[in-house]
C-alpha cells in the first residue's frame, strides 16, 4: 500500500515502544500481586492451620476425643484409630488430609491415623512428601506406657469396687479369691522374678476377711513380705491384718512390713464420729494430690482398727474424733516408704501401703456409698498408677486421597 | 506521523539496560516474597498458635484438678514441658498455691480455752477460744490492727489479712486450727505465660479454679 501525501497515522517510535512495554510490566506485577494464587499463598497456610486447630477443637467439645483417648488408655487402639478417622473425616473438607497421633512422635501410643485405612505406608510417603503441612497440638493425660501388672484378693463386696478401679486405669488385673490358687501365683511371682522387674507390679488386699495362711500354711503369709523384698509393691486395707494376726513370727513380719507395731488382735471400732477421715500429710505418692485438711468421705458403719505405727510419719491420714474408749487419734493410711530395713528380710526396695477402713466397701455401699471417687484416687496412686501427660498431634495437608 | 527534528526521544543505551534488568530482577524477588505472605498473616498464624496452646492449657490443668491428679511445681513443669516441645513457644506455667503454715492445733473439750499470741511479719497476732458445752466461742481474735468481732459455733473460719498475709481460725469436729496464708486468696490456681520465643504474641491468664 502506498501512502498518500496527507495520510496520518501513528508511527511507533522506539520511546513509545520502551514505554509500552513498561506499562505492560506493570500491569502485568499489579494483576500478579492481585491474584487469587497470591492471596491463597498467604491466607491458605493460614486456612490450614485453622482447620487443624478447629478440627481438635470440634473433637474435645463433642467429647470424642475422650473416646478416643479412653480407648487408647485401655488398649483398644482398633477402635481409637476407627473413631478418630471417621470423625476427622466428617471435620475436615475432601481435600484436606490429616495424620493423628498420640503420643510423643518417637514413641507413639497411636499412629496411622488416616483419612482412610490401610493404606498407611502410601498415606505416610504422601504426607512426607506434602509441600505444605500444618500441625496442631493438644496435651492428654494418658495412662503410663508400662502397663500396671497387678494381682488382687476380691472377697465380699470387693468385686464393684475392683470393677470400677480397673475401668478407670489400665492395669491388667489378676483377680483371685481362692487362698490356693492365691499362694500359687505368688509362688509364681517369687519363681519368676529377675531383679528390677517383678512378675507382679503390687499385690492389692483391699478386705481379705479370711485368714490367708490357714492350719499348715501359717507361715506361707511371710512369701508376701519376700515378695516385696523382691521388688513387688503390698497394698492391703479393710479387715486383712485382723484375719491375720496370729502368729508374731509370720503374721508379725507382714505386719510390720506394712508399717505397724505388732499388737494384735487389733481392737476394732466403728460408728459415730468415723465419717470424716482428714488428709494430714500430702507429701507423699498417696495423698499428694489432697491438701492437708481435706476430709474424705467414710461410711462409719464399717470397721476400722486401732494400730500402732512404727514411725508416726508414716500416718498420712486419720480421724481425730473417734468413738469413746478408742484413742485419738486413729490411723488411717499408713504409708511405710521405700527402703525400710526389715527385721527379717532387710531393705524392702518399694514402699508398701495400709488403709485401716474398709474403703472398697464404703466407695460401693449400695445404700450409701461414700467417699467413691476419693477412695479411687487413693487406691489408684497407693497401687503405683499415675498418669503421665503426652501430646496428641493433628497433621494436615492439602492434597488428592490416597488409594 | 512526520518525526520533527527538535522530536525528544530515548535511546536505550547499554547503560539503561544495566539499569533495568537489575529491576525487572529486584520486581520479581519482590513478587515471591509477597507470595510468601507479610507480617500481618505471619503473625495471625502465630496469635493463633499462642492462643489455642494456651486454652488447651487452662483445659488440662482444669482437667487434672477435678480428677485429682497432683498440680504441684513438678507435674506443672512438666506440662509447661511437654508444650514447648510440641509447639516451640515459651511455656510458663506456675501454681498460685500460697503457702500454707499451721501455727497451732488444738482439741477443745468443753470447758477448756484455747490462747496463742504472737508476733508475725510484724504484726501482732492474739487469739482467745473456748468451748462451752460444745459450741466454740472466738473471744478474741487480732491480728495487727484488724479485730474480728466475737463469733460462735461448732462449724466455722474466721480470717483476717494484713498486707500480703492472711490468718484463718478454722473450727470444725471439736478442733481449733490456726494458720496463716502468704499470698493471693486463691487456694488453687495457675499463672499460665504462652509466648512465641521472639516476643510478637504473648497470652498471659491467672487460672481461677476455686
Amino acid at each position: 500500500m502506498s501512502f498518500r501525501r496527507n495520510q496520518k497515522g501513528f508511527i511507533f517510535s522506539l520511546d513509545a515502544t520502551l514505554a509500552t512495554l513498561v506499562v505492560l510490566i506493570v500491569i502485568a506485577g499489579v494483576a500478579r500481586v492481585a491474584g487469587p494464587e497470591l492471596i491463597y499463598g498467604q491466607h491458605g497456610y493460614l486456612r490450614l492451620e485453622r482447620y487443624a486447630n478447629d478440627a481438635l477443637e470440634v473433637l474435645e467439645l463433642t467429647g470424642m476425643m475422650d473416646s478416643i483417648v479412653n480407648y487408647v488408655k485401655h488398649g483398644y487402639l482398633e477402635n481409637a484409630e476407627v473413631i478418630a478417622e471417621n470423625e476427622l473425616r466428617k471435620i475436615l473438607p475432601r481435600d484436606v488430609q490429616f495424620r493423628l497421633v498420640i503420643g510423643d512422635v518417637n514413641n507413639p501410643r497411636l499412629d496411622n491415623v488416616y483419612p482412610s485405612a490401610g493404606n498407611d505406608a502410601e498415606w505416610y510417603a504422601a504426607f512426607q512428601n506434602a509441600g505444605e503441612v500444618v500441625s496442631a497440638v493438644r496435651v492428654s493425660t494418658l495412662a503410663p506406657s508400662k502397663r500396671i501388672k497387678m494381682l488382687a484378693w476380691v472377697d465380699d463386696n470387693d468385686e464393684n469396687f475392683m470393677a470400677l478401679l480397673t475401668t478407670c486405669t489400665n492395669i491388667d488385673n489378676k483377680s483371685v479369691n481362692n487362698v490356693t490358687t492365691f499362694w500359687n501365683e505368688i509362688d509364681t511371682a517369687l519363681v519368676n522374678w529377675t531383679p528390677g522387674n517383678p512378675y507382679y507390679d503390687v499385690v492389692f488386699i483391699p478386705d481379705a476377711e479370711i485368714d490367708l495362711a490357714p492350719g499348715d500354711l501359717w507361715a506361707k503369709i511371710t512369701d508376701l513380705v519376700v515378695y516385696q523384698k523382691r521388688d513387688g509393691r503390698l497394698v492391703v486395707g479393710g479387715k486383712t491384718l485382723y484375719y491375720n494376726s496370729q502368729f508374731q513370727n509370720a503374721d508379725g513380719y507382714l505386719w510390720e512390713s506394712l508399717g505397724v507395731q505388732w499388737i494384735a488382735p487389733p481392737q476394732a471400732t466403728s460408728g459415730p464420729p468415723l465419717d470424716n477421715m482428714r488428709i494430714i500429710n500430702r507429701e507423699n505418692f498417696v495423698t499428694l494430690p489432697y491438701d492437708n485438711g481435706d476430709n474424705i468421705e467414710y461410711n462409719e458403719n464399717y470397721t476400722q482398727y486401732v494400730y500402732t505405727p512404727i514411725d508416726n510419719s508414716w500416718v498420712v491420714a486419720q480421724w481425730e474424733d473417734t468413738p469413746g474408749g478408742v484413742p485419738s487419734p486413729l490411723r488411717g493410711i499408713i504409708v511405710r516408704p521405700a527402703g525400710y530395713n526389715h527385721s527379717w528380710q532387710g531393705t524392702l526396695p518399694k514402699p508398701a501401703v495400709l488403709f485401716n477402713m474398709r474403703f472398697a466397701q464404703s466407695a460401693t455401699d449400695p445404700n450409701n456409698p461414700m467417699g467413691t471417687a476419693d477412695w479411687i484416687t487413693l487406691a489408684k496412686r497407693a497401687i503405683g498408677y499415675e498418669e503421665v501427660l503426652e501430646p496428641i498431634t493433628l497433621y494436615v495437608w492439602r492434597g488428592s486421597a490416597v488409594g | 506521523m512526520k518525526l520533527r527534528s527538535d522530536r525528544r526521544g530515548f535511546v536505550l543505551s547499554g547503560a539503561a539496560l544495566l539499569l533495568v534488568l537489575p529491576a525487572m530482577m529486584l520486581a520479581a524477588s519482590c513478587l515471591s516474597i509477597i507470595g510468601e505472605g507479610e507480617e500481618a498473616t505471619s503473625l495471625q498464624t502465630l496469635s493463633d498458635k499462642v492462643i489455642y496452646t494456651a486454652h488447651d492449657i487452662k483445659r488440662v490443668i482444669t482437667y487434672m484438678i477435678n480428677n485429682k491428679i497432683p498440680t504441684d511445681a513438678s507435674t506443672l513443669g512438666a506440662l509447661a514441658e511437654n508444650y514447648r516441645a510440641a509447639t516451640g513457644l515459651l511455656v510458663d506455667i506456675t501454681a498460685e498455691i500460697p503457702q500454707i503454715v499451721t501455727l497451732a492445733r488444738e482439741k477443745l473439750d468443753s470447758g477448756e480455752v484455747f490462747e496463742y499470741e504472737t508476733t508475725l511479719f510484724g504484726f501482732e497476732l492474739d487469739i482467745e477460744a473456748e468451748n462451752l458445752n460444745g459450741v466454740i466461742y472466738v473471744d478474741e481474735f487480732e491480728f495487727g490492727n484488724i479485730e474480728n468481732e466475737d463469733v460462735q459455733g461448732t462449724d466455722f473460719t474466721l480470717t483476717i489479712q494484713q498486707d500480703n498475709i492472711w490468718v484463718d481460725v478454722i473450727v470444725g469436729g471439736g478442733w481449733i486450727t490456726l494458720r496463716y496464708r502468704l499470698g493471693a486468696r486463691v487456694i488453687r490456681g495457675a499463672f499460665i505465660r504462652v509466648r512465641d520465643p521472639r516476643g510478637a504474641a504473648q497470652y498471659i491468664m491467672t487460672l481461677d479454679l476455686e
